[in-house]
């Protein structure tokens, strides 16, 4: 018996442990389980290399922009120029839009609602697989973060916190393929889930073909299921298609948010039900 | 025991330098896979025993720091270091050139390995397309650096074991 282990042991240990690797997948399939204390081990110790490569390509950055980079200070007023004369036309458009201008203040008044239950973080690192959307903040349940807060930036929702160490915590992306969405249409009310496409794109699913849908509609989050505070914006609708006979159209939608170039984000905190309103 | 742990520390540092440094544009989502690397070179250079237990380490780290399904990464690191060890006995590889068109496969047949595992245990849905797309741009990325991490772990194992 031990001849033939010893015979075959590379074998024996490679099974042993895909069935080992097999099972964490099966154990692990609906949702991650809270981090073990291993993986904590794992999160707290990469963390401080994280940073300081984060800062360090940070300080580059700034260095590089305020002193190196200033030859190219004149093309860029001139293009700024240029583009503070088409937003002043476009400005003008959307004052005269009534729905636009109210979606606005309603967004501002929503804003300045969570200033108060909001913790800010810094994003130090992405995914390392380039095949799923999450980014890792510097901020863990010491700073008050739980799992499933809503993180948002100025331009919109981001995702959502799935996991959390001691001062760190993991943010799925609304682009990962895995992330689901409660939203709505702004305009029409119209209902459907999220989810997203990984190439920085999300779809619209089971929206009704009855449903009023249009190029440009706001996507927000409908508050339902509790989990995410209503009103977050999430992206804008850049495609649709009726082809076919099915129940439900396509509906592609870009995120309101730059994802790659993603740095400051804020965490929403406190009572959710303030905010449903 | 202590090779072990500086395997695993480079192991660290590589995935942080990835996770950082390496996050290119939103023109081009991949980036290069140093784990798939490493594993590789222990696959060519380290014993069977333990290069498995490394690689299934390395695996793990990935896991935990990826927002993939735990147990994925040390299955397909685990995967990847038998398919070397079975490349080693038939082709040489202690070139450059092999070593890099291995690790250019090595990571198309990871690409679709994961894609069966998800497909089996999940949907792939919205994931296929995009992999499909980019999975060549990603193995290309890989195969340039590798060279140059099979230079640092060269020396580090040069540096804790002097012939």
């Amino acid at each position: 018996m031990f001849y033939l282990f010893r015979r075959y042991r590379v074998i024996v240990i490679t099974a042993s442990l895909c069935i080992v690797a097999i099972l964490l997948i099966s154990l692990n399939i609906k949702e991650r389980k809270k981090p073990h204390f291993f993986e904590k081990i794992i999160f707290e110790v990469s963390s401080p290399f994280q940073k300081t490569i984060h800062l360090t390509v940070k300080g580059v950055k700034t260095l590089w922009g305020n002193y190196i980079f200033l030859v190219n200070l004149k093309k860029e007023n001139t293009v700024l120029n240029k583009t503070i004369n088409a937003l002043k036309e476009e400005n003008l458009r959307l004052r005269e839009a009534a729905i636009a201008n109210m979606r606005l203040r309603k967004l501002l008044l929503f804003k300045e609602e969570f200033r108060g239950s909001m913790v800010s973080a810094e994003v130090i690192s992405e995914d390392p697989s380039s095949w799923f959307k999450t980014v890792i903040l510097d901020k863990g349940s010491k700073d008050g973060i739980e799992k499933k807060m809503a993180v948002v930036t100025s331009e919109g929702m981001i995702g959502r916190v799935i996991e959390v160490s001691r001062s760190v915590s993991k943010v799925l992306l609304s682009t990962d393929h895995r992330s689901a969405i409660d939203v709505m249409v702004q305009r029409t009310r119209a209902k459907g889930i999220l989810e997203g496409r990984v190439n920085q794109t999300c779809q619209l699913k089971y929206v009704s073909r009855a449903d009023d849908v249009r190029m440009g509609d706001d996507i927000i989050s409908s508050g339902l299921g509790g989990m995410f505070p209503k009103g977050l914006l999430l992206g804008r609708v850049s495609k649709i298609k009726r082809e076919g006979s099915g129940l439900f159209q396509y509906v592609e939608v870009t995120p309101s948010v730059d994802f790659a170039k993603l740095e400051e984000v804020f965490i929403v905190v406190g009572d959710k039900s303030a905010s449903e309103k | 025991m202590g090779g072990f742990f500086v395997f695993l520390l480079l192991g660290i540092v590589f995935l942080s330098l990835q996770t950082t440094i390496l996050s290119f544009s939103s023109h081009i989502p991949v980036k290069p896979d140093f784990i798939i690397i490493m594993v590789a070179y222990l696959g060519i250079f380290q014993g069977p025993v333990r290069g498995i237990f490394l690689a299934a380490a390395l695996g793990c780290l990935v896991d935990t720091l990826s927002g993939g399904i735990i147990g994925l990464f040390i299955f397909l690191r685990i995967v990847t270091f038998f398919l070397t060890k079975l490349a080693c006995e038939n082709i040489y590889l202690k070139n450059a050139l092999s070593q890099t068109i291995l690790i250019i496969t090595l990571s198309i047949a990871d690409g679709i390995l994961l894609l069966s595992t998800l497909y089996v245990f999940s949907s792939v849905e919205n994931l296929w397309i995009f992999v499909v797309r980019f999975l060549p741009i990603q193995a290309i990325l890989t195969g340039m650096f590798s060279p140059l991490i099979f230079l640092i772990l060269n020396k580090t194992e040069l540096l804790l074991e002097p012939r």
